[in-house]
């Protein structure tokens, strides 16, 4: 895109960065610094700067630093022979005494997105994987999984994948979730990183230690791994049973599919299986936080379609309140719909009913295209309540009945 | 994971832009803008499906997050990786607005590397970024404070670092909760929940272990459970105390919270994190105090008047005071005028928002108000009928609507010489309405 007087701007930062009396104040020249990042994310095209850029990189300040190797990164793949030049401060930095630095300088490494990098990158992240410090080893793994993923289809290096499966038993927990990725993303043409029984068991067993994203990627892995026995799959079930009643929703819905997943394996867990798991689920349904709301809503309707009529019960969680946003009205009609049986279709019958006079007329229309539905099962009733309907004469009410009958 | 993440303003212009993965190119961050920000309906589906690719996102006043991937993710975990983004940022500049993300974008560039590595969540605890991200950026570290910070990023203890020294020892509990109801105009309830927070701010020194008791259900009746003496003596006791308890119908915890000691014993015992955190999480549907009892009675006389009358009455100690109270009374939309009569409080008509809107400052327990409206209609030929949207109410009540109380906090720090007694400790509680309809 281009935008007038960027050459200008250009030509003045170029001077500035040059200046030796704003290098020598330390906030002053990380101001300059700041503009230039700042226009970068305008879209101006600050490459012009590159050479100065790269300059600047050699500095004790670790903020100023971070702020070089984001443009750098960003600006490496349109010119990559001035980048290599800054490889040489970055190899340098990825032994500083300052674990910090070590672990900034390879993560900037690793994000550099041109031809020619990965000789430079290997001997970096292997002395990575191995380094004492976990916040090194974890921007390390991930990098193996960046290097992967700039060269495409070249040929996976079996003693990189051997080190990763290794490190599955590190100390530190967001190493172990970070071989997890890595392997998956770097094994993807062979169906993703393997979990046998001894792995499987290794995560089930670190799984309280690892933090709410690291639960929610272990719960997806495992379910490729299939339980041998009834014992241990009532081991597993039992272990995870708290995840279900944990903090963070994404837990508690990845442990919700997990739970599913087995019970298909497994049918004659499914009643125990369904009770655990009802509650949590209704329980997000009614969450403060309309996005949870949402996706909570969007999962049970999901359930409903596979193992129809499990939540009839509890049909009054799903009444809305007149407040709500619209698509989570729409969501709670659709279940509404769907969970429809003798004792409660009169009541939910008389809901509907009331939705249909609503002044939104996308939701007065969803309102009675569910009838519609429910009338497949309750002619009677349904047909009766159309029918008062079509009396009230509303244009918008009219054209959805029509198609019903 | 996630393949990118951007921050609009209102007019869809790109705060902030970080692309992860190669499958997402420039073209996604308009794509969000045109079919999002600029859509023609007024609210919009947190998740939007352009061309196999998903856009999830969040509001914050007038600045939208966004976080865009093409691969199956887990949808609840992206939204719970927002609000966390949106957090950290708080506790970092305060307010999420235009101006604050523009005088610390680079910090939030920062951030965005540090929690969001590959697209992958990685630590995203406020108390260990502060530690090596700050905002006026790290001068030389001495050895030491090197070693801390690499131990507290990676210790045993995550969310609290040794050696923490306070000359005061002080703690703050906070009880927000939220009261829902949706209730028939004949009065009885159709639905009606509370969920609840308990906030802790503490300000203690060393590693104190702390023990939080409150007048949970199963405990009182495990505590009741005794000899058989035993069990008819404390029956009395309780019976002249008036104690009550609340059943919680589900409840979360902060990672701190020793779960295996509350499935055994329902004790909630913890290390707490140093400052702010939420200890818990919960929900109640039964037994719950609704504050106010609306009951409304409409009559229509003829067909170009309505007659509204509204009484609330509070439903709670007399010695106790509601705050902030508003009554909207939603009127046709072919309203002429209105009349309105009411002795406490003001009552106006806004037809922008077709509704009476009531407030009253304050408000008693066991009181009652009246509001009595004449609503003129304008003749109209549309035979449509209108279907009375349900009348709602907002307020704030200095108790919690669960009967949740606080029993005790206990503090133990066996290594440093201060006890329980010692500490100095605040309780208040904070009731709210949520979606308080009742329908008329």
């Amino acid at each position: 895109m281009p935008y007038l007087g960027s050459e200008d701007v250009v030509k003045e930062l170029k001077k500035a960065l040059c200046n030796p009396h704003i290098q020598a104040d330390r906030l002053r020249y990380r101001n300059v610094i700041q503009r230039v990042i700042r226009y970068m994310t305008q879209g101006l095209d600050m490459s012009g700067v590159f050479m100065e850029m790269v300059k600047a990189s050699a500095t004790v300040d670790i903020v100023q630093k971070k702020l070089v190797y984001l443009y750098m990164c960003t600006y490496a793949p349109l010119k990559p022979d001035l980048a290599l030049l800054a490889i040489n401060t970055l190899c340098k930095d990825c032994s500083d005494p300052n674990p910090m630095v070590r672990g900034l300088a390879l993560r900037s490494m690793c994000s550099l997105r041109m031809p020619g990098v990965q000789e430079y990158i290997q001997q970096p992240i292997l002395n990575g994987l191995r380094d004492k410090a976990s916040y090194v080893r974890r921007v390390a793994v991930l990098g193996c999984a960046k290097m992967h993923n700039l060269h495409g289809d070249s040929e996976v290096d079996g003693a990189l994948v051997n080190e990763l499966y290794s490190l599955l038993r590190d100390q530190d927990p967001i190493v172990v979730v970070n071989c997890l990725r890595s392997l998956e993303e770097i094994l993807k043409q062979e169906g993703g990183v393997v979990i046998n029984k001894p792995i499987a068991h290794h995560l089930l067993n670190r799984m309280s230690k690892l933090d709410q994203w690291g639960q929610a990627e272990v719960l997806n892995f495992l379910l490729r791994y299939q339980p041998r026995s009834e014992e241990e799959l009532f081991d597993i079930l039992n272990l995870l049973d708290s995840f279900l009643k944990s903090s963070s929703p994404g837990v508690v819905m990845g442990a919700t599919k997990l739970f599913l997943i087995l019970a298909k394996m497994f049918p004659h867990v499914q009643t125990d299986v369904l009770v655990r798991v009802k509650g949590p689920l209704l329980a997000a349904c009614s969450s403060e936080s309309r996005e949870l709301c949402f996706v909570a809503l969007c999962h049970v309707r999901q359930i409903l379609h596979s193992l129809p009529g499990h939540f009839s019960s509890h049909y009054k969680k799903f009444f809305c309140s007149y407040s709500e946003p619209h698509y989570i009205k729409l969501q709670k009609v659709e279940v509404l719909c769907e969970l429809v049986n003798d004792e409660n279709v009169q009541q939910v019958l008389e809901e509907l009913r009331g939705y249909c006079t609503d002044v939104s007329a996308d939701f007065a229309q969803a309102a009675i295209f569910a009838i519609g539905g429910i009338a497949r099962t309750y002619t009677d009733q349904c047909v009766q309540i159309l029918t008062e309907l079509l009396g009230l004469r509303q244009e918008h009410i009219t054209t959805e009945i029509q198609p019903e009958s | 994971m996630i393949g990118g993440l951007f921050i609009y303003n209102h007019k869809g212009e790109v705060l902030i832009s970080r692309v992860y993965r190669d499958d997402i190119g420039r073209n996604a961050v308009d794509a969000f803008r045109v079919n999002v920000i600029h859509a023609r309906q007024q609210v919009r589906s947190p998740v939007t499906n352009i061309a196999r690719t998903s856009f999830f996102h969040v509001k914050r006043s007038n600045i939208w997050l966004a976080a865009v991937t093409k691969q199956n993710v887990n949808a609840a975990m992206v939204f719970e990786f927002l609000y966390k983004m949106c957090d950290v940022m708080a506790a970092y500049f305060g307010k999420i607005s235009e101006e604050n993300i523009k005088n610390n974008f680079v910090l939030i560039y920062e951030l965005l590397d540090e929690i969001l590595d590959f697209g992958y969540p990685q630590n995203s605890e406020t108390g260990a970024l502060k530690t090596f991200i700050t905002q006026q950026g790290i001068k030389s570290q001495t050895k030491e404070e090197q070693s801390q910070i690499t131990s507290q990023v990676t210790g045993q203890i995550g969310w609290r670092r040794e050696g923490i020294k306070y000359r005061r020892n002080e703690l703050f509990l906070d009880v927000l909760e939220s009261v829902n109801l949706l209730m028939s105009p004949q009065g009885q309830v159709l639905s009606a929940h509370v969920s609840g927070r308990v906030v802790m701010k503490s300000y203690l020194s060393g590693m104190p272990e702390c023990k939080f008791g409150m007048n949970d259900k199963i405990v009182i009746e495990k505590q009741g459970k005794g000899t058989a003496d035993e069990t008819s003596k404390r029956c009395l006791r309780q019976e002249s105390c008036g104690k009550q308890s609340i059943a919680i119908d589900d409840c979360t915890f902060h990672q701190c919270v020793r779960l295996s000691k509350f499935d055994s014993e329902r004790s909630i015992s913890f290390i707490p994190p140093d400052g702010e955190f939420e200890l818990m999480r919960y929900r109640t549907t039964k037994d719950i105090i609704l504050p106010f009892r609306v009951i409304p009675l409409v009559r229509e006389v003829g067909r170009t008047k309505l007659e509204v009358k509204v009484v609330i009455k509070s439903n709670f100690k007399p010695s106790l005071l509601a705050q902030k109270i508003e009554v909207r009374i939603p009127t046709p939309l072919n309203t002429s005028g209105v009349q309105v009569i009411c002795m406490k409080g003001k009552a106006k008509y806004k037809a922008s928002e077709n509704a009476i809107v009531w407030k009253i400052k304050r408000m008693a327990g066991m009181k009652e108000s009246q509001i009595s409206a004449e609503i003129e209609l304008l003749p109209t030929n549309d035979k449509k009928k209108w279907a009375r949207p349900p009348i709602s109410m907002n307020f704030e009540v200095p108790f919690a609507p669960s009967g949740l109380k606080v029993r005790y906090l206990k503090v133990f720090e066996p290594k440093l010489n201060y006890s329980d007694h010692d500490v100095i400790k605040w309780v208040r509680y904070i009731g709210r309405s949520g979606i308080y309809e009742t329908r008329c």
